[in-house]
């Protein structure tokens, strides 16, 4: 299609059927997809019409059922001054049938998948939502699997995800709000958040921050993420991202707001908390001991992960005292022979890792037992026999990685910060590594997530604040919603 | 329902930090016999009336001010000479200043709600710490340390005390100011100091207990050499490494909060604003 | 601002990542005073670089005092000395109390022996570290392990005698089989 939506604002059909085709043509003069079907009707000389629509968009079974053979068939009545309002209302079967002339929106619901009816001698067209593109299939998100409870997942229509999301909360205070994002791919964005729930001061925020989006095209929620975010560079998420229909629902239902994007399984959801990093879905659907757990778990691995490798590299450098004798001989005899520093050891080691893993989820599965063995073989014992690596440090950044992998939200925090506590080791020792956990701290501390503090519970400390932070209480006790949302009560025991 | 004003738990938790401060790094001071709790004892009682002062009087203000500046400049040095002493002076005195400023920079422009929840969390883990490893140590403890025999001397106790006052009262009038300026009530202003307080003992008694009162007074860094005498078993027998992070965490937050001080009242404006009205 | 913190943390990257150098780790160190001199031996153990293997060193130095036999250890040790996983002071019979005070000043002053450092004292320090370790690591590991192996606490650690005018320390005994505490 030549140029843009808004190319075609104020333009009008004309309501004479061959000009309007001609038209139609020109716009979309070098898309080899639109379809014309011209139609007249057997039983009538007055009728001639043409349908419009996108090859592979619309459902062609129920265009030919529903739109051509009633409309071949057509009988007109001769009191009809309107024709199109009589075939709106009382001869076609299509589930929507909406009336425009308004080129511009014609052009919006063609590329969305409706198709285009324009009657000769009328200059109401119809819109025939016969939308039928071909999905994915509702399947479990690869990202986000679970032991217990729900295995559905987002696709990329966004319809079909509101459907899902439908189910979950069957409720008329679901608001879902339409707006188009994107000035080539004029994207669909719907903004889904609970009436009587949602901080209307955040949700004015958001759409104020949709609608001065400039940008050519949305294709995924990333996009969206990146441009409205207020820390834009900030190493940790300040806006959650899912791809299960029940996280949504859970976070509509604590007052949060969600944006579906067409196009893309993953859905956004706002204001987002330093505690959501370390949830997972499971907590809700197993007993709260294994949820704690759990959580407590990650919280260790996240420490664990980002801290481990400094703390070898500063003590083993600077203030080899700190370790036991037995242990400092046994380090020392491990990492003679060695070429390489221990900062430099580790930092490679580290490095190396991350392109395993990066290598385990981009290649084709059936490599990957294969490239398990190399890396392993190679990496673990080979080089370690060879004494280009040294043991110790082979475990410890082994035990990060690992302890980083139950964190699949904060991949890109981990990384970094493992990386720039180790060289904060090297040159400073232990407070290095104190100075940039202190300032970590405050870094997280300070960061917004929609007006809303990421560190939320810590601003007022109470059961209720921290029910559902280190710990997960059991449901009985979780009587009350975060704090940032205005309607507190969740629940009330009888 | 809590009837506390906000962040309420937090100043506790702040002033916790800020009387630890730089006294935990080399308290008991030298010199210190016997009589050194006497003398922190009456540091103490002295500070109370003085934070009735402070809320009630505003035009001790101006030198509180003063007062708070001198604080943060001693806490800094104190501080970086702990470092340079621990780091084996392996390393230029330039980067070890560049390693604790920064931090102190951006602190400097945090908003005290951001202090406050830093200092609930850092605060909770120096207190546990504290209180860790002193009943660690406490297999080693001879109480016969802090046994007095005879009647105290008053010129000795004058001179007990006189080193306290510089640790314990004046930063207590400092941070009944910033209190003050906060919003905090009386009562949450004086648990908070009364907390800090005994923090402050525990780490003092911690080495006084271990290594009696003289020698404790005698050692550089005190607190640290008490925590490095716990073992368990023979894998864990050197954590002063912990006290480091103590150190660390104390000096910053009582720099931090005597600079809060000192902008809040020449134009009860944050750093940010200050800079970005140029 | 920026730019100021951007300049400032640029040097940091000319800094350089340093290896740690080789050292001598000082696991024990014995005294004695005799003809007007005093003898130091220490423990050194030390790993080669190249074959991994484990060497464990004697290094002995006398001195008409304390600090003169220390300085001239210092100077013989071709590599530093890492003086913080000392844990024994074993001090001869030429060792009076006063000459212990010097001894305990010393360790107490050295900012990398801890005060828990464990005092005994043996009829000849010399020979007590020139005998095999028990365990593959040094007498000095052998010594602190066996000591907490003891029931009864000797309160034999540095800062439990400092100030002690009359410290009694365990005497340790060398026997075919090992050592043992009288």
């Amino acid at each position: 299609m030549a140029g843009n939506l808004s190319d075609y604002q104020n333009k009008f059909i004309s309501g004479n059927l061959a000009q309007d085709i001609k038209a139609f043509k020109d716009i979309f003069k070098n898309d080899a997809t639109l379809r014309v079907k011209q139609i007249s009707a057997r039983k009538c000389v007055r009728f001639d019409a043409a349908l419009l629509y996108i090859d592979g968009m619309v459902d062609s079974n129920q265009l030919n059922e529903a739109v051509i053979e009633p409309l071949m068939e057509m009988e007109v009545k001769s009191c009809y001054s309107d024709l199109a309002e009589y075939v709106e209302k009382q001869l076609l079967f299509a589930r929507d049938v909406k009336t425009q002339n308004d080129i511009s929106k014609i052009l919006e619901g063609i590329l969305y998948g409706e198709a285009l009816l324009l009657i000769d001698h009328s200059k109401t067209a119809l819109m025939l939502d016969v939308k039928g593109w071909r999905t994915r299939g509702i399947k479990e998100p690869e990202n986000e699997r679970i032991i217990q409870g729900p295995r559905e997942g987002f696709e990329e229509a966004a319809l079909l995800n509101l459907a899902m999301l439908r189910r979950k909360l069957q409720t008329p205070d679901l608001c879902i709000e339409l707006t188009r994002v994107g000035r080539r791919t004029n994207t669909a964005v719907f903004i889904c958040y609970l009436g009587e729930l949602v901080n209307r001061k955040t949700l004015r925020k958001i759409k104020e921050s949709l609608s001065r989006i400039n940008i050519d095209g949305i294709l995924d929620t990333n996009y969206i993420i990146e441009e409205i975010s207020p820390h834009p560079l900030s190493l940790f998420k300040t806006a959650g991202t899912t791809e299960r229909p029940d996280v949504v629902a859970a976070r509509l239902l604590e007052g949060r707001i969600a944006v579906i994007v067409d196009g893309t399984p993953m859905v956004m959801t706002l204001p987002y908390l330093f505690s959501e990093n370390f949830q997972s879905d499971e907590d809700y659907y197993q007993s709260f001991w294994l949820g704690s757990l759990g959580r407590i778990m990650r919280y260790f691995c996240f420490l664990l992960s980002i801290i481990t490798p400094a703390l070898f590299v500063a003590i083993t450098t600077l203030h080899p005292e700190f370790l036991p004798t037995s242990f400092v001989i046994t380090v020392l005899e491990q990492r003679a022979a060695v070429p390489f520093s221990i900062v430099s050891e580790t930092l490679g080691m580290i490095l190396i890792f991350e392109i395993l893993k990066e290598t385990g989820v981009r290649m084709p599965q059936n490599i990957g037992p294969a490239l398990s063995i190399v890396g392993g073989l190679v990496v673990g014992q080979a080089a370690v026999e060879a004494k280009i690596i040294s043991a110790p440090t082979l475990i410890i950044v082994a035990l990060s990685g690992i302890a980083g992998l139950m964190l699949p939200r904060l991949r890109a925090a981990v990384f970094f910060l493992r990386f720039g506590f180790v060289i904060l080791s090297a040159f400073f020792g232990l407070y290095g590594l104190f100075s940039g956990t202190i300032l970590l701290l405050m870094y997280t501390i300070s960061l917004k997530s929609y007006d809303t503090a990421y560190t939320l519970e810590l601003n007022k400390i109470s059961l209720q604040s921290l029910k559902d932070s280190i710990w997960r209480a059991p449901w009985k006790i979780m009587l009350s919603r975060p704090i940032f949302n205005k309607n507190i009560i969740r629940q009330k025991q009888k | 329902m809590n009837k506390l004003k906000p962040f309420s738990h937090h100043f506790v938790w702040l002033s916790c930090l800020f009387i630890l401060g730089s006294g935990i790094i080399n308290l008991p001071f030298a010199f210190a016999d016997k009589l050194t709790f006497l003398g922190f004892l009456i540091a103490f009682l002295i500070a109370i009336p003085l934070t009735f002062a402070v809320i009630k009087l505003d035009f001790l203000r101006l030198p509180i001010l003063l007062l708070a500046l001198y604080l943060a400049a001693d806490a800094l040095v104190i501080f970086l000479k702990f470092i340079e002493y621990t780091l084996l002076g392996s390393r230029q005195n330039f980067w070890i200043l560049l390693l604790f400023i920064l931090p102190l920079i951006y602190f400097c422009f945090r908003k005290p709600p951001e202090i406050f929840n830093f200092s609930l969390i850092c605060g909770l883990l120096c207190g546990l710490l504290l209180i860790f490893f002193f009943f660690a140590t406490f297999k080693d403890f001879n109480f016969k340390n802090i046994y007095i025999y005879s009647l105290p001397n008053v010129k000795n106790l004058f001179y007990q005390t006189v080193p306290y006052i510089k640790t314990v009262t004046l930063p207590i009038v400092v941070l009944t100011l910033f209190a003050k300026q906060n919003n905090i009530g009386t009562a949450v202003t004086l648990s908070g100091i009364f907390s800090g307080a005994a923090l402050l003992v525990i780490s003092i008694l911690n080495s006084v207990l271990l290594f009696g009162a003289e020698m404790a007074g005698e050692l550089s860094y005190p607190y640290a050499n008490a925590i490095s005498t716990v073992t368990f078993g023979n894998l864990f027998s050197r954590l002063d490494g912990f006290s480091y992070f103590i150190y660390f965490v104390t000096a910053i937050i009582k720099i931090t909060v005597c600079v809060e001080v000192v902008k809040r009242q020449i134009g009860g404006l944050t750093l940010r604003e200050v800079i970005s009205k140029r | 601002m920026k730019k100021l913190f951007i300049i400032l943390l640029c040097p940091l990257l000319l800094c350089g990542c340093k290896q740690r150098p080789q050292e001598y780790l000082v696991t024990a160190i014995a005294a004695d005073y005799s003809g007007g001199l005093y003898t130091l031996y220490y423990e050194a153990v030390i790993i080669n670089s190249e074959t991994s293997d484990q060497k464990r060193e004697i290094l002995t130095a006398s001195g008409r005092t304390l600090l003169e036999a220390v300085e001239s250890i210092e100077k013989q040790a071709t590599l530093p000395l890492l003086m913080s996983h000392c844990g024994i002071v074993a001090v001869g019979k030429g060792i009076s109390r006063t000459k212990l005070l010097g001894i305990m000043k010393y360790c107490k002053e050295n900012r990398d022996i801890t005060l828990s450092v464990q005092f005994l004292r043996t009829d000849s320090p010399k020979q007590l570290l020139k005998t095999e370790p028990l365990s593959s690591i040094s007498v000095g590991y052998d010594l602190v392990s066996l000591i907490r192996t003891q029931k009864e606490d000797f309160k034999n650690r540095l800062f439990e005698i400092y100030k002690n005018p009359s410290p009694v320390l365990p005497k340790l005994n060398l026997t075919e089989k090992g050592y043992y505490f009288e």
